[in-house]
């Protein structure tokens, strides 16, 4: 349910179209939903994880990139 | 035009970093090498940039960039009270189109047995803001909420709808915002629940397990539950209650009215009542 001003085409517009794919890495014990741009480097979309300190890690915020090594891979 | 502004100045900035490093293995250096056959040891040799400074630099610029803000704040020092929340679809057996936010099953199962088994962990605070989902992964969130052995307390934000109702009342005491609201309506096939085929014999046992679950963890007597879910004049083209804060505390489902600083507080106290109790046995 969406109370917005912005018309719910414009809101909903390319949902249908959005296919990111999406990787689960860990860090710091931490389950990392990621973006990847290419095989080395990857966007943070999400952290999951229950320790509250994770959600405030600089280098764990959404939106920057992180370096995947190989155990990513795995 | 602002956000290309503050683009070329990030950039600029970065550049200057960049010319202020000193550059090791240089031209002049090298030769200053190859002159003497004993090269003087410089006494005083250029400092390399704090290391920690230019990578804090660096994850300011991305926050600017990604976030529009700067870092939040500080790592603080363990609490030792982890918290999970379950926003969106609660997702079990089925996995959702991806415009669904959901919460995992096998994302919330993991974390919870840490929990229990990790020492440095002493209570859990369970934030909800969900609109349904999964019966069975619902029920065996609440379940496993229900029998961790830490103290857990739950607050209600925005929406505790549907299977949100049991994960709610699951932990040792229950908060909801005086805004939130809490939906309760029979498990079906359409509407707020992801269904798949079932006959109605095994939904009807289904609701019964919800029903046992949520009178078993709350002051709310079966007979008043099941007079909420299946009220016909409250809801426009469905049958149940919607319940804004006070509503749910006053019919026994929740324990309180209150938002974080509430939760957190008696998070604190239950987890303090337990640490004095294992100190008298």
């Amino acid at each position: 349910m969406l109370w917005t001003i912005v018309p719910l085409s414009l809101v909903m517009e390319g949902s249908e179209t959005f296919t990111p794919q999406y990787k689960e890495i860990k860090r710091n014990n931490a389950i990392i939903i990621v973006e990847e741009s290419d095989h080395s480097a990857a966007k943070i979309v999400r952290v999951i994880s229950t320790n509250p300190s994770d959600y405030l890690h600089p280098a764990l915020q959404p939106g920057s990139i992180i370096k995947l090594d190989l155990t990513d891979y795995q | 035009m602002v956000a290309e502004k503050h683009k070329a100045s990030i950039s600029m900035g970065q550049g200057e970093i960049l010319v202020q490093r000193p550059q090791r293995g240089s031209d002049a250096v090298m030769k200053s090498f190859k002159r003497h056959k004993k090269p003087q040891i410089r006494r005083r040799p250029v400092p390399d940039p704090p290391k920690e400074e230019t990578q804090n630099e660096e994850n300011t610029l991305q926050n600017i960039n990604q976030l529009g803000q700067t870092n939040i704040a500080t790592l603080q020092p363990e609490s030792g009270i982890h918290t999970i929340s379950i926003i969106g679809q609660i997702e079990g057996h089925l996995t959702l189109p991806p415009q669904n936010k959901t919460t995992k099953y096998e994302h919330v199962i993991p974390q919870l047995v840490a929990i229990e088994q990790n020492p440095n962990i002493h209570g859990l605070l369970v934030i909800l803001n969900t609109v349904g989902g999964d019966v069975e992964a619902g029920l065996a969130i609440a379940e496993l909420i229900d029998t961790l052995s830490k103290p857990t307390v739950s607050l209600v934000l925005g929406g505790g709808h549907s299977i949100g109702v049991p994960i709610a009342v699951s932990a040792d005491y229950s908060f909801i915002t005086e805004t939130a609201t809490m939906t309760i309506h029979p498990i079906r096939l359409s509407g707020l629940v992801i269904g798949v085929p079932q006959t109605y014999e095994y939904l009807d046992k289904m609701q019964d397990r919800v029903i046992k679950f949520v009178t078993k963890h709350s002051r709310v007597s079966e007979e008043k539950f099941r007079r909420l879910m299946f009220c016909t004049n409250q809801l426009a083209r469905d049958i149940g209650t919607v319940m804004v804060g006070k509503d749910a505390v006053r019919d026994g489902l929740i324990d309180e009215v209150g938002g974080l600083s509430q939760a957190v507080k008696k998070l604190q106290e239950l987890i303090n009542e337990r640490n004095q109790n294992e100190v008298f046995h």
